[in-house]
């Protein structure tokens, strides 16, 4: 047989092996003895320490040496299983080193609990002892590294060698970045909204309670916060699209007619776009205040510009203001790749500046304005800062936007298991929305 | 006939000039209002806005009377107020945050865009692709476990946690593997023939080659991180640990009793930073943003 095929065989395995083993942690307490066994699989989902997280990359380094082995790479699907084997003995090494884990802890403690027993926290000692089946799987790992061995005796071996795994340290930093901060919370961020969850304890799984709870039982104070806060997003995204696009296209259609203080009024444009929402916030807020403030003494206006329905129109000017240099840049370079021949042919042709615009300026610029389209769209799905800085809960939240009730449902109540549902929910309204547009978008170039 | 289409379009530039400076003016006058009240001092600010008589009065008593710097010392100083947010502390969390997330996002998203874009990398488009896909799901889900992850590593109320999460973007990998594309491979192979390493060749070859559009990742990371007001909110607690962005949203609870010139003043202060970055790398902004097919598809 193959060494490559052996290789697969054995590396399947260690998969297996480390999927079915786990830890005991043992607690002894006035001579009474009470032990759990935590699986590796079950502590990824608990994500209760520093030790824990090694594990997403043990997983991610399996996954690609099977990828490799299969596709016959051995050399880089043993670096990939020797990776996961290091990672794998540190994993082991750092969490039975864990005095206090968490959830080690909770699960412990009310086992004490049961027998009538209550443990202070500081006479509190967990010893954690890997399963046989640790041993064995790190065992299952080297056996597959001895296999897929490379020949270091050959120089050109070695060089073909470093020539394949190279690529592979110079994106390893953003790669595990990405994994630990990115693709780890995706997934953990969908699964926990299938559970009941406190966010510093262990989820527990409910199915789909959580969904159930907020979108269809009525009354509830998070059936409520849903729909308020979706609405509202939902109105946001509406009212700001429009403006997020038109103001800077014309902006930057209006620049490239321009030849004296064209850098000079594209900076004054884009100025707004480097000040962060706080800092917007606090400049119009003062600016349209009631009392001291500028416009509303100076247009002698008597009601509050910040509440309802003046709100929705500052939010919308105040959120054009802001976020129209990203795309009116992205525009202008956009605008300055047409080749102006094109313009030529069409004014020989007897076209208008209308008829230009249509027939030369969108065809042009139909990828970027569908990339604008739906990058703004998303982001104003994402609304959190202006309507929260603004003016938070008042007149009953006629603001409020979903991602304000994700976060406090989370962290002032608590009850991160629904917040994790909300938040799945906004996630799907945006990928439905911005699937959408892509969709209609593709179909109009066809044509 | 030429001649008439070259004066219409004369006239057009100077229609679009002249609107264009007009609505620059009305554009501006936000932040002109906050950085001019922000010299008055405060008894001189509500007096400017109490008796109203007429447009005109009031027009004129948006300039101060005199530059005066006491909001903006009060402000390190907490002269009046209760302390609980200091700003100085708010400065210095800011700027280690910018520069550090700069300086690795650089260095990192480079080293991958080179590593797609110009090593033998078989599964590279791939593996590419895939976290591209990846980032596309809204960040709205993750941003809870993102949480737990921090608070599993200790980093609650740590400067870290502002840090490292935020490093991995996708999007500026993209950018930098378009404008590399514009560059020819013929240099990358002059300079392996002379028997350059890949490291040399990504250092003295790639990285020089690729200015322009490096400063465009520098700027939008460096604002990203300077602007990020959600999740410091989030992660940290403790009012001195959060950055200027964050902050501000305390020091209006703090300030906003009576003084107004106060809030005004550290409003101006936060623009700076990303304000003076911009003002350096403004050369190379539209030349970069242009090369890269995100935009030219």
């Amino acid at each position: 047989m193959k060494r490559n095929t052996i290789a697969t065989g054995l590396l399947l395995a260690f998969i297996v092996s480390f999927v079915l083993s786990g830890v005991t942690a043992v607690s002894t307490a006035k001579d009474v003895v009470v032990s759990t066994t935590v699986s590796h699989l079950a502590s990824v989902y608990s994500l209760s320490s520093a030790a824990v997280l090694i594990l997403p990359f043990i997983m991610v380094f399996m996954l690609m040496a099977l990828l490799s082995f299969l596709a016959k790479q051995k050399n880089v699907g043993f670096m990939f299983t020797a990776l996961s084997v290091v990672c794998y003995v540190a994993f082991l090494i750092a969490y039975c080193a864990e005095t206090r884990n968490t959830s080690m802890y909770n699960t412990l403690n009310a086992m004490f609990q049961e027998q009538g027993l209550r443990v202070k926290k500081r006479d509190f000692f967990i010893t954690v002892t890997p399963q046989w089946t640790c041993y064995l799987t790190v065992l299952l790992g080297l056996a597959t590294c001895a296999v897929s061995l490379p020949d270091l005796r050959t120089s050109t071996t070695r060089y073909s060698l470093k020539c394949e795994l190279e690529p592979y340290a110079y994106i390893a930093p953003h790669v595990l970045f990405f994994t630990l901060f990115t693709l780890v919370p995706i997934i953990y961020g969908v699964y926990t909204a299938f559970t009941k969850w406190d966010i510093y304890n262990e989820p527990v799984f409910v199915g789909l309670e959580n969904f159930k709870t907020i979108l269809f039982a009525q009354g509830n104070t998070y059936y409520g916060q849903l729909r308020n806060g979706l609405w509202n997003t939902v109105k946001f995204v509406l009212y700001n699209t429009p403006f997020g696009m038109v103001l800077p296209l014309a902006l930057a259609m209006a620049l490239r007619k321009v030849t004296r203080g064209n850098k000079f009024l594209q900076s004054v444009f884009y100025l707004p776009a480097l000040m962060s929402t706080t800092t917007v916030m606090l400049a119009w807020t003062y600016f349209f205040r009631k009392t001291y403030g500028f416009a509303p003494n100076f247009f002698g206006t008597t009601f509050e510009w910040f509440a309802p329905p003046y709100s929705w129109l500052m939010l919308v000017i105040i959120t054009a203001w802001w976020s129209n240099g990203t795309n009116m840049v992205i525009f202008q370079s956009s605008l300055a790749s047409i080749p102006e021949d094109q313009y030529e042919a069409a004014s020989i042709d007897g076209a208008n500046a209308v008829q230009k615009f249509w027939y030369v300026t969108i065809p042009n610029m139909s990828y970027t304005l569908m990339y604008t389209f739906v990058t703004t769209v998303i982001s104003h799905f994402n609304v959190y800062g202006q309507p929260n800085l603004m003016m938070g809960y008042n007149y009953e939240g006629a603001n409020a936007v979903l991602m304000m009730y994700i976060k406090d449902t989370a962290f002032q109540q608590g009850v991160a298991g629904i917040a994790s549902a909300m938040a799945l929910i906004l996630a799907a309204v945006i990928m439905v929305v911005a699937w959408i547009q892509l969709r209609m978008m593709m179909k109009d170039s066809k044509n | 006939m030429y001649r008439s289409v070259k004066e219409s379009e004369k006239r057009v530039r100077i229609i679009c000039t002249t609107v264009l400076f007009l609505f620059a003016i009305v554009w501006l006058i936000p932040i002109v209002w906050v950085i001019l009240n922000s010299f008055k001092t405060n008894t001189e600010f509500v007096a400017s806005y109490s008796n109203f008589n007429g447009r005109w009065e009031y027009l004129k008593a948006i300039l101060p009377e005199s530059i005066n710097f006491g909001s903006y010392i009060s402000l390190f100083t907490g002269e009046g107020v209760p302390t609980v947010a200091n700003i100085d502390k708010m400065i210095i969390n800011s700027i280690i945050v910018s520069v550090s997330q700069t300086i690795i996002v650089l260095v990192i998203t480079s080293m991958s865009a080179f590593a797609y874009e110009r090593l033998e990398f078989p599964i590279g488009d791939k593996v590419f692709w895939l976290l591209f896909f990846i980032t596309l799901i809204p960040g709205s889900v993750s941003i809870l476990p993102l949480f737990k992850i921090c608070y599993a590593l200790g980093w609650v109320n740590n400067i870290n946690a502002l840090i490292w999460p935020q490093v991995a973007g996708v999007m500026n990998i993209f950018l930098l593997r378009n404008f590399m594309k514009s560059i020819p491979k013929e240099m990358d192979e002059a300079a392996r023939i002379d028997g350059a390493s890949n490291f040399a060749i990504y250092r003295t070859v790639i990285v020089p080659s690729i200015q322009p559009v490096l400063m465009v990742v520098a700027l939008f990371a460096f604002k990203a991180a300077w602007n990020d007001y959600l999740w410091p909110t989030i992660v940290m607690n403790e009012p001195n640990n959060q950055t200027l962005t964050s902050g501000l949203a305390l020091l209006k609870g703090q300030y906003d009793v009576a003084q107004w010139t106060n809030l005004l003043a550290s409003a101006v202060i936060s623009m700076i930073a990303p304000f003076l970055l911009y003002m350096t790398c403004q050369k190379y902004f539209l030349r970069g943003i242009s090369v890269s097919a995100s935009v030219k598809g």
